[in-house]
């Protein structure tokens, strides 16, 4: 038997969802795949592989694990640690090529802003496509053969939610509960109660909580970003806080229990523990970019001059932003408000027709993505806002 | 090693602390024994032993994954060194170069990011672009040859795993049976240095002619 192991290994890698659980780069056959059978591929985060493989129960499939040093799809593949260089690598060192008789190589969509299509189509010969967001539609899109346009959005849907709620509230309560243990034994119960209370209030409720400030048209003055606790423009994490106060402070009255002192402390304490949690509360969640990032003040630029519709951007796009029209054979950014500034369409665009541009108004070449990522870990964003 | 590479104007310095000191040696030891005249330094950051190979007047080519170290290798060459930078995965050496290109390889501290296939695909790939008796350097973390030694080992990295875990959420991890994989991708050792706590070696070894049919 398998699943408990599996079921523990799940709870464990959730809770401690911010480290790394890289697992051997490798080919795992699912079920009995043949000569024809479909080639799939993801990093080489343990969950992950283990969920694409539960995912794909009943199928016949090739699944490759590509060495992304045990970071999910989505962050490696921004953060340059899933390109065509580990697509090459895991391809060569696999035998793949000598098992099936088709070159059909289907990467998760979110993989598309590292993975340089073109770069593996040259070196390797295989012929990449972008399949479906997430895993669970995998046997839908294998027996379609095609995505639908909800196979292409990214969502942020309950159970999401709560892993996230629960890869935040298990370290915080670790990390503080083992400060309290040494002298504050009292506080500890009241202190873990306040952090799953506010954790889960959170993400439960995400969805209908005031979002970031949209679109702001100037870069945060410059100081913000010594602000690495708090990302200025998320306002859910001080609602959450602010409701979690007054019923404090209600009960309080309520009961006549409580006296100032230790009223004013909780109040403070718990300011604490949301202003860790929005520490990158932006960038916790799949809808957007982190908060500590200036990446998102960049704006995708398409020329339509040189666009000739071949639908790369609107295959790669997570956020459904572009259509295509098809009777001009050119794209239209339908939802630019949408834009989550991933690069992917810049990334694949197979014309250069596509390109991010700063708030001043400067243009960054396609190429210079495709090499950096966007993530340049600091260096690039600073220029950006100079 | 992820924190150095991720800032790779920090790069240099924070190897020399995290190496107290040690991996200067490592760099000049490499760099001398390399025979040339045509040498590739194959995952060479911010160009260390390749910069040495340099200004012996041996031609380099630098090879790399990371841009951004790239960036800071070409910051430090002067102008008219004879090397050329180029970004590459190690696996894909046989897109850039045909076969008998190189005279000697050095690799210092690549084979620790490597996974186990990746490893063994480098070497072959090593085989192919050197000449005839080419030479091969690798320096590199290893795993201590005994228990002893593993748990001594174990003590004095792990404050500093832990604290590249933290800041990098990465681990380095030390490469197993270096000398056997060499030998497996048939090259024949010449010599061998190691450091006292036996967690770092430094191999030379020779290329062999491999039989036709063991080669295709
Ligand atoms: C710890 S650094 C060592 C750099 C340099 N050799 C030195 O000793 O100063 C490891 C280097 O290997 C590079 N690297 C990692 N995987 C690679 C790969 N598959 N192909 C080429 N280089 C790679 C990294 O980009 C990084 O620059
Ligand atoms: S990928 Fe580029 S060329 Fe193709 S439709 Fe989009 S913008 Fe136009
Ligand atoms: S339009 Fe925005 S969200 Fe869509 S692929 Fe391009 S960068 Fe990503």
């Amino acid at each position: 038997m398998r699943w408990p192991r599996d079921l523990l290994l799940d709870l464990l890698q959730t809770c401690l969802r911010v480290l790394p659980w890289p697992t051997e780069p490798r080919l795992i056959r699912v079920g009995h795949p043949g000569r024809e059978a479909p080639l799939l591929l993801t990093g080489n985060y343990d969950l992950t592989v283990r969920r694409v493989v539960r995912a794909l129960r009943g199928q016949d499939a090739y699944l490759l694990v590509a060495p992304t040093r045990g970071i999910n799809v989505w962050c490696s593949a921004a953060g340059g640690l899933l390109t065509a260089h580990q697509v090459i690598s895991i391809l060569r060192t696999s035998g793949i090529s000598e098992l099936v008789d088709h070159r059909r190589l289907i990467l998760p969509q979110l993989s598309a802003t590292g993975v340089e299509r073109k770069l593996v189509e040259q070196r390797t010969g295989w012929h990449v496509v972008f399949g479906p967001v997430y895993a669970r539609d995998l046997p839908a899109y294998l027996a379609e053969g095609r995505k639908t346009e909800a196979m292409r959005q990214v969502r942020f849907p309950l159970l999401e939610r709560l892993e996230m709620a629960l890869a935040w509230a298990f370290p915080v309560s670790v990390v503080g509960g083992l400060v309290l243990a040494i002298g504050w034994r009292h506080l500890l119960l009241p202190f873990l109660a306040m952090v799953w209370a506010v954790t889960f209030a959170l993400y439960l409720f995400f969805p209908w909580l005031p979002g970031p400030v949209e679109r702001a048209s100037r870069p945060p003055p410059g100081w913000t970003r010594y602000l690495v606790f708090f990302d200025p423009t998320m306002r859910r994490n001080l609602i959450v806080w602010l409701v979690w106060v007054l019923g404090l402070w209600g009960y309080a009255y309520g009961s006549g229990t409580w006296n100032l002192k230790s009223l004013i402390g909780w109040s403070l304490a718990s300011l604490f523990v949301v202003l860790l949690l929005s520490m990158d509360l932006a960038g916790s969640t799949p809808l957007y970019k982190s908060g500590l990032h200036e990446d998102r003040l960049l704006h995708i630029e398409l020329n339509q001059e040189a666009c000739r519709g071949r639908a790369m951007c609107w295959e790669v796009c997570p956020k459904n932003c572009y259509v295509i029209d098809t009777a001009r054979h050119k794209a239209v950014i339908a939802e630019p408000d949408a834009c989550v500034q991933c690069g992917a369409c810049v990334v694949q665009c197979p014309e250069d027709a596509l390109a991010f541009v700063t708030p001043a108004g400067q243009r960054l070449a396609p190429e210079m993505i495709r090499t950096y990522k966007l993530n340049l870990l600091g260096r690039r964003a600073a220029s950006i806002s100079q | 090693m992820r924190v150095l590479e991720s800032a790779s104007q920090r790069y240099d310095f924070g190897i020399r602390l995290l190496s107290l000191g040690h991996i200067e040696g490592v760099y000049d030891r490499v760099a001398q024994r390399a025979r040339g005249p045509e040498v590739l330094d194959l995952g060479c950051g911010t160009g260390n032993v390749a910069l040495r190979l340099a200004r012996r007047g041996l031609r380099v080519t630098g090879v790399d994954l990371s841009p951004e170290m790239l960036d800071r290798a070409r910051q430090k060459t002067p102008p008219g060194a004879p090397i050329r930078w180029l970004h590459a995965s190690a696996l894909e050496l046989i897109d850039h170069f045909p076969a008998d290109s190189f005279d000697t390889i050095t690799s210092v501290l690549l084979f620790s990011e490597l996974s186990e296939a990746e490893q063994a695909e480098t070497l072959r790939q090593c085989h192919r672009l050197l000449r005839a008796d080419g030479q091969l350097l690798v320096a590199d973390e290893v795993r201590p040859p005994t228990l002893a030694r593993r748990a001594l080992h174990h003590l004095v990295r792990l404050p500093l795993a832990a604290v590249t875990y933290l800041l990098t959420q990465t681990s380095t991890r030390p490469v197993r049976d270096l000398e056997a994989k060499l030998a497996a991708a048939h090259f024949a050792p010449l010599s061998r240095e190691g450091n006292r706590l036996g967690d770092f070696i430094l191999l030379e070894a020779q290329k062999q002619e491999v039989p036709d049919a063991v080669a295709a």
